[in-house]
């Protein structure tokens, strides 16, 4: 019998790398305990084109060995890497010549034993049919959020899904009923709220406990009126299966309390159960609707800092349940939103014991990655201050007192662990505290004469999302922007051009361009090698389509995948590529304690390093898309 | 009275045939491809020969640079008497393991089976050689230990060097250093088939750099160079 200490340690080995991670532990031991170890000098042949199919599948142990086709190399492969699949799966001769490149130490994995896994194992399979179909394809193997959701029970318990204590079905009743029947049936059945139905049981209201306090007892409705009168309407409705997130992003949304489950998710079909509120904090614990009530609860700064904190533990253990990266990036902006508010709500109460209230609207924006609502971690603050048109004798006033709420905001948010912006891009900086006229004209400039910072300018800015204040004022740059951008022609191109700056690191196959030198020398800049790319990409084409809008960088992909049909596999798949870099990024900025930009290329593991290379192609892809589009070969600067 | 005739030795079948096996010579031109080498280690309650004892052997199979997971051995001596818990501390042997190890008998029977006539190989092979020959003596006084050895210590300053005045200096060839030197991640040391494994490893390194020595033979390998003289 082999030693068990020593396949237990090559079992280690192998459980880090797919396939093998995806196998079961005694089928892999069962593996491990069949493999021999092989030494190969450098320049050593393993086998050549052509060869018989050989007896073993390889796996690089260390060293790195090339693969080759008539003297081009086609691949290296270097730590944990198969190679020997294509002849294993076909059982015909080898099509590529193996030849070690480094001394190495091969695993040689007998065929007839992971054959019978392949066959059973239906992940496994999945797995090599992805690989040589394309690499591609592996990014559509990442499991989708409801099938994590399922996974991790994020799915709403039928049993708290509206149906009264010890009750199978839902309590409805009929809109003439009368105020006081209703009341009757609901005490009858101890609970809280009852959707009124109408037509084929389809939901056309919803009365609760609170309407009942606040419109009948306090006697502006008699009891003896139908019910119809005092309920609320129409009813937001979801689909039966509907997770705990989505249901809690709709209610946070909507600023509503419930939600009505039917068949269909439309309120045409029937009403199959209520979900409130309470029924989502007792599903679950820790909970981003407390946090969001508790933040606009404060009556003081005192409490926020701890409660921003209690938001960053709630994203780590969103990420460890693997809730798609959408999702919790929307949590995470409404967060964010709220605590910003907040804080200009306290910011004009204090400027207002300094300052006469000037009596403009006016809105806060949020630029870059909050702007686009993708600020996950306590990265730096990109904010500015936009207001109406002040009367021209005002204009000197009008600015200290916006300048000094935006002081106020940005000292909360620093409190809150937020990082000041190293450009001053803060609604405190003069510069960026203006009102409509100026804001314009600022994108004129820039627009009509878009030298690099004009353009980085662009890149920041024209991300900017209204989150406090008049959303007429934001429509309206959002109008300026995209026709000043229609009439200055190249500006377009210019920014296209400027998208190109980071090309994909796909030069060094199977290798990473890593950071050459300084604090960060062999780790991944994966914001501007990989991120930036693709958020510059998405703006250029989304301004281009006049589509301001739409904010985060995946959506705009989204939205450019149904504005352009023919392209939409290209920009599904950046999109795709986008959320998992994000996903990424957060994921090592928490356990870094730090932005997540640069990514130890060590410390990924196979799967991570195989997705974030697939995420280089839809980058090299729309990089060229860009060119043929804006024709900047024949651009210049 | 005749001892000179032959010693009646009284050997069970599996050290007759290990007998036979051994007496088998070995051409002197053998390429070292076509040698076989089990590449072992024991680990003892002691380093005094005389008083220690064999508490755990592991051992693998190489040939041709390969080194086979499905063609190794580990095996744990039980050992009435001895304080489990003194050596687990030292050795990762857990409790559980020492209580359920097998009688002398029986490892020896397994060990031998296991090592044939190949070539032992060990890190500082002598005393390894020795503690397990002791061992096998224990139960059959007239048996001995005939494989032939190669100490990887010695091999690897061998090949290292060859040809120079290199003043020998013992931390320069312990495992951990080889280890280090030839990229091998020393996990888990300690427990004889872990170290085993890891000689193992550090063996075919060792061996793909014969070439280069003009190592090519049996009579090759088991030259000596004689720093340890």
């Amino acid at each position: 019998m082999p030693a068990n200490t020593i396949v237990h340690r090559v079992f280690e080995f192998l459980r880090k790398y797919p396939p093998f991670s995806l196998m079961k532990e005694d089928r892999l031991l069962e593996i491990a305990a069949k493999i021999k170890i092989k030494y190969v000098d450098r320049g050593q042949v393993i086998f050549d084109e052509n060869d018989a199919p050989g007896d073993f599948l390889y796996l690089v142990r260390e060293g790195s060995v090339s693969l080759s086709h008539n003297g081009e190399t086609v691949d290296i492969c270097d730590e944990g890497d198969l190679f020997g699949v294509r002849s294993m799966l076909s059982g015909k001769p080898y099509l590529l010549r193996a030849l070690s490149t480094a001394e190495s130490l091969l695993y040689l994995i007998p065929i007839p034993g992971f054959k019978v896994i392949l066959e059973q194992n239906s992940q496994v399979g999945m797995y090599f049919a992805a690989g040589l179909a394309s690499g591609q394809a592996i990014l559509r193997d990442e499991p989708s959020n409801s099938s994590i959701a399922d996974k991790y029970q994020l799915k709403a318990s039928p049993a708290i899904m509206g149906a009264a204590p010890g009750h199978k079905t839902l309590i409805t009743c009929k809109k003439n009923e009368t105020i006081s029947d209703v009341a009757k049936v609901m005490r009858h059945h101890n609970i809280g709220s009852m959707v009124i139905t109408g037509d084929r049981g389809a939901p056309i209201g919803i009365i609760t406990d609170t309407d009942l306090r606040k419109k009948v007892a306090t006697g502006e409705y008699p009891v003896n009126v139908p019910v119809e009168a005092i309920m609320n309407s129409p009813v937001i409705t979801m689909k039966k299966g509907a997770t705990l997130i989505e249901m809690m992003i709709t209610m946070m949304t909507g600023h509503i309390h419930h939600l009505c489950i039917t068949e269909d998710g439309t309120d045409q079909s029937k009403a199959v159960g209520i979900y409130s509120e309470r029924d989502m904090l007792l599903a679950q614990g820790n909970h981003p609707a407390i946090l969001v009530k508790e933040i606009s609860k404060a009556g003081t700064l005192q409490p926020l800092p701890a409660l921003r904190d209690k938001a960053e533990k709630l994203l780590q253990q969103y990420l460890q349940q693997g809730v798609s990266i959408s999702i919790v990036a929307k949590v995470m902006t409404i967060i964010n939103d709220v605590l910003i508010r907040k804080a200009i709500s306290f910011g004009l109460d204090a400027v207002s014991k300094e300052f006469n209230d000037p009596g403009l609207k006016f809105c806060w924006l949020s630029l870059g990655s909050e702007g686009r609502e993708e600020q996950l971690l306590r990265t730096d603050v990109d904010n500015a201050i936009l207001y109406e048109n002040p009367p021209g004798d005002k204009r000197a006033e009008v600015k200290e007192y916006f300048l000094s709420l935006g002081r106020y905001v940005n000292d909360v948010l620093m409190q809150c662990g937020f990082a000041k912006c190293p450009a001053d891009i803060m609604a405190s900086n003069p510069a960026y505290c203006l009102s409509l006229q100026e804001w314009e004209q600022k994108f004129y400039r820039w627009i009509n004469a878009p030298d690099p910072q004009a353009l980085m300018n662009g890149t920041i800015f024209f991300d900017f999302r209204a989150v406090y204040g008049d959303p007429g004022l934001e429509k309206s740059l959002q109008e300026y922007l995209v026709s000043s951008m229609a009439q200055a022609g190249t500006f377009i191109n210019h920014l296209a051009k400027n998208a190109l700056q980071n090309p994909p690191p796909l030069t060094f196959f199977k290798n990473f361009v890593v950071e050459k030198g300084g604090e960060h020398k062999d780790e991944f800049d994966v914001k501007k090698r990989a991120m930036m790319p693709l958020a510059d990409a998405a703006r250029v084409l989304i301004l281009h389509h006049g589509h301001p809008t739409v904010h985060h960088t995946a959506e705009r992909f989204k939205e450019l995948a149904a504005l352009e049909p023919k392209q939409a596999d290209l920009f599904n798949e950046a999109g795709m590529a986008y959320e998992w870099l994000m996903g990424l990024r957060t994921r090592f900025g928490l356990a870094q304690q730090d932005s997540g930009r640069f990514l130890p290329i060590e410390s990924l593991n196979k799967l991570e390093k195989q997705m974030l290379r697939n995420s280089f192609v839809p980058i090299k892809e729309l990089q060229k898309l860009l060119e043929v589009r804006f024709q900047l070969d024949y651009f210049r600067t | 009275m005749f001892r000179f005739f032959s010693k009646p030795k009284n050997l069970p079948p599996f050290l007759e045939e290990y007998e036979r096996l051994c007496a088998i010579k070995v051409r002197p031109a053998t390429p070292v491809e076509e040698l076989k080498f089990i590449v072992f280690d024991t680990e003892t309650t002691g380093l005094d020969l005389t008083r220690a004892k064999m508490l755990s052997f592991g051992g693998i199979a190489v040939s041709d640079r390969t080194v086979d997971l499905a063609d190794s051995l580990e095996i744990i001596f039980q050992q009435p008497g001895i304080s489990v818990k003194e050596t687990a501390d030292i050795h990762g042997i857990l409790r559980s393991h020492a209580e359920k190890g097998v009688s002398s008998l029986e490892a020896l029977r397994q060990i031998i089976e296991f090592i044939g006539n190949a070539i032992l190989v060990a890190h500082h092979v002598e005393f390894d050689r020795k503690i397990l020959e002791k061992t096998l003596q224990q139960e059959f006084p007239a048996a001995k230990l005939k494989n032939k050895v190669i100490d990887t210590a010695e091999l690897a300053l061998r090949l290292e060097h060859f040809n120079d005045d290199y003043v020998y200096k013992t931390g320069d060839y312990t495992l951990d250093a080889l280890c280090q030197r030839y990229h091998l991640a020393p996990d888990d040391r300690h427990t004889a088939a872990g170290d085993a494994f890891i000689t193992s490893k550090l063996f075919v390194k060792l061996l793909g750099r014969c070439k280069a020595r003009k190592i090519f033979s049996f009579k090759d390998l088991m030259k000596k160079r004689g720093f340890f003289e």
